[in-house]
């Protein structure tokens, strides 16, 4: 036993087959898609005549001169079973580093295309993906905790609601409200009638009322404070004309930063444990202190690299403070610190570039109109690392919520079904039993468990978005992997087709590895080698 | 759980619903959206796929090729020796300038060179355009060739043998500060000539492009071809004098400046002194072309041998044509600025890749139309709907995405906050071609050889073509001002159009005549004859079309097939699947010299048999012919003959809708040929 065993309790014994577990799995992915690869490469040579466009010309010397160079470049005189394996042959050069996924009906190279494409797809669905798992567990656990209450059904009909709109459809609507309107909305000098005032006021606090589980005059009351707050704020809002230079401010931010400070450590720790709440506080204390010279360091020669690592440091001091307050549990403190760190860190990037949104929306190339409808970037604009990532942003703004609104239908709906299978378990009743607090039940007991069968679903959805962004894209005119192929297929163009259909097949048989891996090593119930 | 269902069940209702309600705005839409891609593969030509509005997605062409037969008119009124468009004079200087303006297409650039097989398309053609403008003559609204005289001039130094004389302008340059000389024209000729093309493109048993020796241009052209004598250059470099062995019809809009021949040879030649490098080439292209001579390989092919020319030469010339052919080609701005340089009003600042290009005034220029605007913003949109979405939102001034009743019914909701629509023709033009020869209802062999009767079956299935209702109905919602093409050869709107139409006989076929299809049928004795109609599947507008004709045709006794395939294209030259085509060409793209392929016994686009002893002549004729009041009375010879020959009949031409935004950019308009709404960009004024 001694020696045998490595401190995370997985013995030698299992490394090993989980090394021959991937090593197995990687051999059989090959062939898989060396197999699905031939049967699309035949399908595509047969869906088209790649030739179609250059027969159309009128012109006979020009057409024979096209057709003549695009069966050359495209080796369309030899046999599509043949021309699989010289198509083959330019990818085997990856292994050497000399990748050639043959040419486009252009005579572009699809190599080069499908590296910036890969990239640009990787930007446009990274935020969405982050923010849906993270939207989506919140959601779906909250409703599996509050099970059948006027939050659950309204958040049921919701996920349905976006899991069944068409991705393009959503695309053009939320073009129309979120940017246009919103732009004209920004151009008339962002007022809000008194209509709106009382309609928002109104949904959050019906949204406050449904979220409690209270006596009917406790949800009430706060129901109303919730609805007379953002009655309040919206009034501010809009009377300052925050909207056009929106500013948070130190009180603003510190206020913020004690509740993240809380919020965290409800979460981690419960507001009990003394020295984690204080770690939080004080963590939370150093930002708001390092507010205004963080303004200073901030306004020359920022890139994205110093703001990474801005951001490393304060985790570090996060976990710094944690470690100091000490007591029993001096990771739980450094974790909590390095949550909040994190939180407020978020918070005063926020503030940041906000501080540039005016500047932003009045550039010329802008014309107070910030919000785009299409396209990655703003042509021509000149302006710092705050300017560029608040253009970058309100690009990526449409098609991120665009992505995000359906992925988070679908997680929220299996992260609220399997919290809901995991809190009706026996263990969980005997947590109770044994008095735990609600918060260890859920956060410790329930959360972890109902996280094992949600990690296969995003693995899943991870590869799915990276091909099936191909809607999103053309309504929103990026062009990535998913405009490779739609150009692909509708140009009848067999390589960059082929290149799409690699990339994905790698992915999924990849993702669908890594999905195994990672349920096997988050449920010691299942034995990879078996 | 019965509440969770209901709620599920009612989202899903909503769903629907929304779905529903967005859809009964954009019912038609549906319809000719679909149609969008297919209607581009169906237009002619241009290999620029991705959408692109039909209008200016033609065929052809850098500014060379683009033009219609028509257009040469001004050729006559020319004064004498002026043959490349009427010399414009001196261009008047903008009122104001300054400003900057955002306008959209749908595919990005790929190539800065527009004239190989390759990078043959609007999307190329369009922003060259901007940069280079035309050279020596573009074209005006009225489809006028107008010589920018201010550029250089072209005058004909001999009907027999034809000789043009091109002479550039001494103070004339590129971007680069180097001057534009014969050497650039030298270029132009010598990569389409195929004189200078020792190889096919050749590929191993694999498939492989072969390392060749030999010498490969990946450019063609009909009328440099036939300029088989090196060009002469003049002493001071600034003219070139070509000479063609037969007569070329098409003549004043066959040779133009292109890319930047100090580049090509600089590069290809590995030299840095451009003035040196461009000697060098020239030297080596003449070297070569002494040496080269005709020979006729195994199978009987002609091809050039250059085995008499020293073979650091030959060496030479395939490092210009390999250079020629992809040394342009380019997806976002070259590291190399050399591959950019313009001799035109605007230089590339910036190109993006897949998102925008941006073009400012070029400092040096004053040879030609001087543009008002600073700053042309080019940026792509391959979606129709998301180009007029950036209109409504501001991030472009100018739209013109494909044409469907979706972006007509956006650009109209948008007039309130100053969008204008132009809405016209496009280059493209649809028709119905009729097979002779493959045995079917139209073949004289059907009857046993009895060509009358094939006649009135092809008459009477023509007579039942439902025109008006095609217009009316499927063209109309986009182009209020829609007509029917009356003219298998002129472009409406083109200075002959009327006459010919007048005179052609065209006036008997603009009703749907089913009493008279059924007599012509009853004559023949031809009882519910089989056509099968192929047009490109997917496109739903052709469908649609389809479904008219077959309608209307059922009534005279026609049973008409459905025809619908996708590799439509490459089987019209296989009469066994077909009887009738319905497709579209892009004629207006080409000039007379174009015209002949199409009817000619044997023709290249005569897939049909189609065999009319006195229209050869006509054809011959009018490809000898240098007048062009003449060659349209030829023409109309030919087209009265195709009516009464059931050849086929024209429909209409392909709509196009272009959106400005009035407050932002002014003096937009259209034209059907390339480069479409950017022709006249130097009348463009920014801002109010």
């Amino acid at each position: 036993m001694l020696g045998s065993q490595t401190p995370t309790g997985i013995s030698t014994e299992e490394h090993g087959t989980l090394l021959t577990f991937i090593i197995r799995r990687i051999i059989a992915g090959f062939f898989i898609v060396l197999g699905a690869t031939f049967i699309a490469y035949i399908l595509v040579a047969n869906a088209g005549d790649p030739l179609t466009n250059a027969r159309q010309l009128q012109d006979p010397a020009m057409r024979e001169n096209m057709i003549k160079s695009l069966t050359t470049s495209l080796h369309l005189d030899v046999n599509p079973v043949a021309r699989y394996f010289l198509w083959l042959r330019g990818i085997g050069g990856c292994f050497v580093g000399a990748c050639d996924f043959g040419k486009n009906i252009q005579q572009g190279d699809v190599t080069s295309d499908l590296g910036t494409y890969m990239g640009t797809s990787l930007k446009l669905i990274f935020s969405a993906i982050a923010l849906a798992i993270i939207i989506g567990l919140t959601v779906g656990i909250v409703t599996a905790l509050k099970q059948y209450s006027g939050f659950d059904y309204a958040v049921t009909f919701l996920t349905f609601l976006f899991f069944s709109l068409p991705v393009f459809w959503v695309g053009i609507v939320l073009k129309d409200l979120v940017a246009i309107k919103f732009n004209n909305f920004l151009q008339a000098g962002a007022v809000f009638t008194t209509a709106w005032i009382v309609i928002l006021a109104l949904f959050f606090g019906l949204l406050a009322y449904s979220v409690q589980s209270a006596p009917f005059l406790r949800k009430l009351t706060i129901a109303a404070i919730v609805a007379a707050v953002v009655a309040l704020l919206s009034w501010y809002i809009s009377s300052t004309g925050w909207l056009l230079d929106p500013k948070l401010g130190i009180i603003v931010i510190a206020i913020l930063s004690a509740a993240i400070a809380a919020g965290v450590t409800t979460l981690t720790a419960g507001l009990a444990n003394k020295k984690a709440l204080y770690s939080a506080l004080s963590t939370a204390a150093v930002g708001v202190a390092l507010y205004y010279p963080l303004l200073s360091f901030f306004h020359s020669g920022m890139n994205l690299w110093k703001l990474l690592l801005l951001l490393v440091i304060a985790i570090v001091v996060g976990i710094a403070v944690g470690y100091l307050w000490g007591g029993d549990d001096k990771a739980l403190n450094a974790r909590t610190g390095a949550l909040t760190a994190l939180g407020i860190s978020i918070i005063i990037f926020i503030d940041r570039l906000m501080r540039a949104w005016y500047t932003y929306s009045n550039n010329p190339e802008i014309g107070g109109r910030p919000l785009a409808t299409a396209s990655p970037s703003t042509p021509n604009l000149v302006g710092d690392f705050w300017i560029q990532s608040l253009d970058t942003l309100t690009h990526l703004l449409l098609p991120t919520i665009t992505l995000m609104l359906i992925s988070v239908a679908g997680h929220s709906r299996y992260a609220r079904a399997s919290m809901l299978e995991v809190l009706n378990q026996d263990y969980i009743r005997t947590a109770r039993s044994k008095g735990l607090t609600e918060r260890t039940v859920i956060m410790r007991h329930a959360f972890r468990n109902a996280l094992i069968p949600i990690t296969t679903i995003i693995a899943f959805d991870i590869s799915g978005l990276l091909g099936g962004a191909v809607v999103t894209e053309r309504v929103y005119g990026w062009t990535a992997m998913g405009t490779l192929f739609q150009n692909g297929l509708q140009n009848t163009d067999p390589n960059p087709v082929m290149a799409f259909f690699l990339v994905n097949a790698i992915l999924a048989v990849l993702c669908n590895m890594l999905a195994d891996i990672s349920y096997a090593a988050l449920d010691p119930r299942i034995r990879v080698g078996s | 759980m019965r509440r969770t269902r209901a709620v599920a069940f009612t989202a899903l209702v909503a769903a629907t619903a929304l779905v529903v309600a967005a859809c009964g705005n954009t019912d038609q839409a549906g319809d000719t959206n679909t149609s969008a891609p297919a209607a581009t593969s169906s237009g002619a030509a241009a290999p620029s796929d991705t959408g692109s509005a039909s209008a200016s997605e033609t065929a052809a062409s850098g500014s060379e090729t683009a033009g219609s037969a028509t257009a040469t008119e001004t050729g006559t009124a020319a004064p004498a020796g002026a043959v490349c468009g009427t010399p414009h004079g001196p261009y008047d200087k903008p009122a104001k300038t300054g400003g900057s303006v955002k306008i959209s297409w749908n595919q990005p650039l790929y190539s800065f060179n527009a004239l190989t097989g390759h990078g043959n398309a609007v999307a190329n053609a369009d922003p060259l355009y901007l940069m280079n403008q035309g050279g020596f003559f573009y074209y005006n609204d009225k489809l006028e060739l107008v010589n920018n005289d201010q550029f250089g001039t072209c005058a004909k130094v001999s009907d027999d043998p034809l000789t043009i004389k091109y002479t550039i302008n001494k103070d004339v340059k590129w971007s680069d500060g180097v001057p534009v000389t014969a050497a650039d024209l030298l270029l132009q000729w010598a990569a389409p000539s195929g004189q200078f093309n020792t190889e096919e493109l050749k590929t191993d048993e694999n498939g492989n492009p072969v390392k060749q020796a030999g010498v490969s241009f990946d450019a063609a052209s009909e009328a440099m071809k036939l300029v088989t004598e090196f060009p002469e250059i003049s002493d001071d470099n600034q003219s070139l004098t070509i000479k063609y062995s037969e007569f070329f019809v098409d003549y004043p809009f066959q040779l133009n400046v292109g890319v930047p021949a100090h580049v090509v040879a600089e590069k290809a030649l590995g030299e840095t002194d451009p003035t040196k490098a461009t000697a060098d080439m020239v030297a080596a292209l003449k070297t070569f072309h002494e040496g080269v001579k005709e020979t006729k390989d195994k199978d009987g092919n002609t091809v050039n041998d250059a085995s008499a020319v020293d073979k650091t030469v030959v060496a030479n010339v395939k490092k210009i044509a390999d250079f020629y052919n992809t040394g342009f080609d380019a997806t976002e701005l070259p590291s190399d600025p050399s591959i950019y340089v313009s001799n035109g009003a605007y230089v590339l600042k910036d190109y993006k890749k897949d998102q925008y290009m941006t073009f400012t005034k070029n400092p040096d220029y004053t040879w030609g139309p001087i543009p008002s605007v600073d700053t042309i913003t080019l940026r792509f949109y391959p979606e129709a709907m998301a180009n007029m979405q950036a209109l409504q939102n501001g991030e472009v001034d100018v739209a013109n995405p494909q044409a469907t009743s979706d972006v007509l019914n956006a650009a109209k909701a948008l007039e309130g906050q100053g969008v204008k629509v132009l809405t016209g023709d496009g280059a493209t033009y649809e028709h119905v071609d009729l097979a002779q020869n493959n045995g079917g209802p139209f073949d004289p062999k059907a009857y046993g050889g009895d060509a009358q009767k094939a006649l009135d079956v092809r008459l009477a299935f023509l007579k039942t073509i439902p025109r008006q209702d095609i217009v009316d109905r499927l063209i109309k919602p986009l182009n209020p001002n829609a007509a029917l093409r009356d003219s298998f050869n002129v472009v409406p709107g083109s200075p002959a159009y009327d006459a010919t139409v007048a005179a052609n006989g065209s006036k008997d076929w603009q009703k749907v005549d089913i009493a008279g299809a059924k007599a012509l049928l009853a004559k023949a004795g031809v009882t519910s004859p089989k056509v099968r109609l192929m047009y490109a599947q997917g496109n739903v507008r052709r469908a649609n079309e389809f479904k008219l004709i077959q309608e209307s045709a059922q009534q005279a006794g026609f049973q008409v097939i459905d025809g619908a395939n996708k590799d439509w294209g490459s089987l019209l030259s296989n009469t066994k699947v077909y009887d009738a085509a319905l497709f579209g060409w892009q004629s207006s793209a080409v000039g007379v010299s174009q015209i002949p392929p199409n009817f000619i016994t044997g023709g290249q686009n005569n897939f049909y048999g189609y065999s009319n002893k006195e229209v050869d002549g006509w054809l011959k004729q009018m490809n000898a012919e240098p007048d062009v009041d003449k060659q349209n009375e030829l023409n109309t010879k030919v087209e009265t003959q195709l009516y009464k020959d059931g050849f086929g009949v024209p429909i209409f031409q392909f709509p196009e809708i272009i959106s400005f935004n009035s407050k932002k950019i002014q003096n937009v308009k259209g034209l059907t040929l390339v480069p479409g709404y950017m022709w006249n960009y130097w009348e463009w004024t920014a801002g109010a």
